[in-house]
């Protein structure tokens, strides 16, 4: 297998975090499209100065950090916060979802699955409307039958419960570590 | 719930920093500069987290998981274009292998190797416009709409007599798949969303969170047939199969011309996989030209020496509708039924 060939294996092994890295920072979904082929082009041309005794993920993530403060330059008030400290921050998390269990982000996810499914039924069916089948709230109220403040009061509260469970796992695999 | 799970409690009102973080997240509102800058540093930090928490939440939407293997595959379209970098010609591939090496694992070098042997056969053969359709289709495939296909099933070339299911689909992830036993007993095999389950006319429910499962459970319970997936079997043809575009046909005499495509096994020799279902070896596919929504595909699959099980495998579009979450439960069908967890589950 060619150095080409060995790099698609790491693009593919990677798209996953990269995609969930840019999301974070970036909230249209066009603009993570191009960043995320610029940021593997990037990588590819760069690739003679990665150090191979590190891991492929943050170097990646260097690379998109840096193509994600030039684009934030170029856009004033965005409903996202992608500073270089959140950047960073950003890094870390996903540095601690790569050390969860399972070969691929989708079974590190097992984890967040975990954690959603603990979830009271009404909060899970507010993040189902949402994240599964991408309604807008005002759209998760009507399916739901609820008052529109409630579908956006149960997203806040689900959404701050998993992050705090999602903590709490990335803590006590620390603690196991 | 795991012992590791937090307690959750819903009575809590949300903070005013989520219900900032929930209006960028959930509404797209912008924060002005000023309102950044007066957050403290514990604030920025949660927001940051909302955003990462939001980023996983939106990595397992169905649209993602497409958008995922879009994205993948216009890189590799780009490297196409791009020269090998120049270290990489002089040293030679033996010292990049070298260095590479380490950073991969053995499972992802397999089925890369599977995969550029699909996609050396995609670009040599200049087939992007049968991709393309397959693209196409395996999008329309994860809509959440719900599509009923006629199965049939024929065996040993037609010297027994074909079986007939119904399997429907919403998504990339539900299922419900229905077949009558020759005792008349209605077999069903579905997913949820959540996990497999699997109801014979008589006993438990059978629950399981993968279907490695189901080949052994169902041949001990004469139910032979392939259990099929739509949005699955398009990303594999897509990643396994060699596509050739045949002119437009349509299924019936003076029905709607329908894009056509068939794809035949380029990945290697055909061996049944470690749960012992062997892929088709060749596919054939007609779908509407505008919505790429699969009418009808034809699986056929290699002939076993027993000459028992399936041969050939034609899905056909009935209808499409909207039906409620509780069709793709198992309770719906079996209220009165206990539930156990597949061995080994």
């Amino acid at each position: 297998m060619d150095a080409k060939g060995v790099f698609e294996i790491l693009v593919r092994e990677h798209a996953g975090m990269l995609r969930v890295y840019l999301r974070s920072a970036v909230h249209d979904a066009a603009a993570v499209d191009d960043l995320f082929q610029e940021t593997m082009l990037t990588a590819w041309r760069l690739i003679d100065r990665f150090d191979s005794s590190r891991p492929f993920g943050p170097w990646l993530r260097g690379i998109a950090g840096k193509l994600v403060l030039a684009w934030r330059r170029q856009h004033a008030a965005l409903p996202r916060l992608c500073d270089a400290a959140a950047l960073e921050q950003l890094d870390v998390r996903l540095s601690e979802v790569q050390r969860l269990p399972g070969d691929t982000l989708d079974e590190k996810l097992d984890a967040l699955r975990r954690c959603v499914a603990a979830l009271p039924d009404h909060y899970q069916a507010a993040l189902d409307g949402r994240f599964r089948e991408q309604l807008s709230p005002p759209e998760i109220a009507q399916r739901l039958q609820l008052n529109l403040e409630t579908v956006k009061k149960r997203l806040q509260r689900a959404r701050a419960m998993l992050l705090d469970c999602m903590l709490g796992k990335l803590a006590a695999l620390e603690g196991d570590g | 719930m795991n012992a590791d799970d937090m307690p959750m409690t819903n009575d809590d009102a949300p903070r005013p920093l989520d219900e900032l973080a929930g209006g960028m997240l959930d509404e797209q509102t912008t924060l002005e500069a000023a309102a950044m800058e007066s957050l403290s540093v514990d604030e920025r930090r949660r927001l940051v987290d909302l955003q990462w928490i939001d980023a996983l939440l939106t990595h397992g939407a169905p649209a993602e998981v497409a958008a995922v293997e879009r994205s993948v595959a216009n890189v590799l379209a780009g490297l196409e274009d791009r020269a090998k970098p120049r270290s990489a010609v002089v040293r030679g591939d033996r010292v990049d292998r070298r260095r590479w090496l380490p950073a991969i694992s053995l499972s992802s070098l397999a089925a890369a190797a599977l995969l550029m042997i699909a996609l050396g056969f995609w670009w040599q053969r200049g087939s992007q416009q049968a991709m393309a359709m397959v693209e196409r289709s395996y999008q329309a495939a994860l809509a959440p709409r719900d599509r009923t296909y006629e199965v049939t099933v024929v065996r040993t070339n037609g010297s027994m007599r074909p079986i007939k299911a119904s399997l429907t689909v919403r998504g990339g992830d539900k299922f419900l798949f229905e077949q009558r036993g020759p005792l008349g007993g209605m077999y069903r095999l579905g997913n949820d969303g959540q996990g497999y389950w699997f109801i014979p006319p008589a006993g438990s429910i059978v629950r399981a969170e993968t279907d490695a499962f189901l080949p052994a459970w169902m041949r001990r319970t004469s139910t032979d047939l392939p259990h099929l997936q739509v949005s699955t079997l398009l990303a594999r043809m897509r990643d396994y199969y060699q596509l050739q575009r045949l002119p437009d046909e349509a299924l019936t005499a003076g029905g709607p011309q329908l894009s056509h495509l068939r794809a035949v096994w380029s990945a290697g020799r055909l061996r049944p996989s470690k749960h012992g279902r062997t892929p088709p070896e060749e596919v054939e596919l007609w779908a509407d030209p505008v919505t790429g929504v699969v009418e009808q595909l034809v699986l056929t699959l290699p002939i076993d020496a027993g000459r028992q099980r399936a041969h050939t495998v034609t899905l056909r579009l009935v209808e499409e509708k909207t039906l409620g979450e509780e069709a793709y439960r198992a309770e719906t069908y079996a209220p009165d039924r206990e539930s156990v967890m597949a061995p080994g589950e």
